[in-house]
């Protein structure tokens, strides 16, 4: 079990089309109008994974903040053999944390423009949403930011 | 000029996007050494780009699975109390009922709301009696243009409007209890 879900398949497949999933079926089941239908405007939930995956780069940010600060406060007497093998990691780390602007900046930029082409050139009428620019543009943006945290973050 | 800001947003939004997908392929070509793994990123973005290029035939495919029955309460506002009784006794029969009274909040176009209701009920329970008015025939009309299943219900000794003609109706003026049971049976 612990296999699968350390592995390829279950991290930059099953995981972001299950959150896709997911996020569908949340929204259909909390409306507040539970006489209406199943319609194509649930499928869009694009931006909401959008801003999982830039709430989870956050996070992992920190994580590996965390782990350099940990790395750095670790005596060098201790480390013996490891040693060189830590500064390899520590030098990782830092690398990511380095980027880590440009990731957040990134992520606020494509907050925004998703949301403004949706509210621009989404949507067909007051409560439908187009297929290509409204639904399918948020979903593949949504989707690939998730696969690339995930891959960021890949050992 | 309120154009003008207008225009350079949505400029300043594309502009956005562009860059923000150029920096994602810019990511992974720099993680290249990541090997079969990013065969994943096409992958799942394509299927995204399916799903959503598709979104209104998944909808519709979905809407078909087997769900409670929609019924939605057409009646003159004389039979107020009797759409009221009819709407509980489909509601036990574990139906979802649509009644304008209860489901149309202060501020709503109610004209709308009626339409996007018919448009997602699976059958229409007409009430008719002497009171009936013009909007029951517009109701009929959207409701035959969605192809929802009609069921006209008698309360009382009168002709069935034109537009209702042809269709076999439920007549409550004889037994109500056997009239209300045959109701519950074919709308849910």
């Amino acid at each position: 079990m612990n296999e699968f879900l350390a592995g390829s398949t279950f991290r930059y497949l099953l995981f972001p089309l299950a959150s896709a999933a997911l996020g569908v079926y949340v929204k259909y089941v909390t409306r507040n109008d539970q006489f209406a239908k199943f319609r194509k405007e649930d499928l869009a939930v694009g931006l909401d994974l959008l801003r999982i995956a830039s709430l989870i780069y956050l996070l992992l940010t920190s994580d590996r903040a965390i782990a350099l600060a940990r790395l750095n406060a670790m005596p060098l007497e201790t480390m013996g053999a490891d040693a060189h093998a830590l500064r390899i990691q520590a030098a990782e780390l830092s690398d990511s944390i380095s980027m880590a602007g440009w990731g957040v900046a990134l992520f606020i930029i494509a907050l925004w423009s998703v949301s403004t082409i949706v509210r621009k050139f989404g949507w067909e009428s007051e409560s439908e949403l187009k297929p290509v620019m409204g639904i399918a543009v948020p979903l593949v943006f949504g989707v690939t930011s998730l696969i690339l945290v995930m891959l960021g973050e890949t050992p | 000029m309120k154009k003008t800001r207008a225009s350079a947003v949505t400029a300043l939004a594309i502009i956005g996007l562009v860059l923000t997908g150029l920096a994602g392929a810019f990511a992974l070509v720099s993680w290249r050494d990541l090997g079969l793994d990013l065969v994943f990123v096409p992958i799942v973005a394509g299927l995204a780009l399916v799903v959503g290029l598709s979104s209104r035939w998944i909808a519709a495919k979905i809407r078909r699975l087997p769900h409670p029955p929609r019924v939605f309460i057409s009646y003159p506002r004389d039979e107020a109390s009797t759409a009221r009784e009819i709407s509980s006794r489909l509601k036990k029969a574990g139906a979802r009922v649509w009644l304008d009274q209860e489901q149309i909040s202060p501020g709503e176009v109610w004209r709308d709301a009626i339409d996007n209701a018919i448009a997602d009920s699976d059958s229409m329970v007409t009430l008719v009696s002497g009171s009936t008015s013009g909007w029951l025939g517009e109701e009929v009309n959207k409701a035959k243009l969605e192809n929802v299943k009609i069921i006209p219900v008698l309360l009382e000794h009168v002709d069935l409007p034109e537009y209702l003609s042809g269709i076999q109706f439920i007549d409550l003026t004889a037994n109500k209890d056997e009239g209300l049971d045959d109701l519950v049976e074919s709308s849910t």
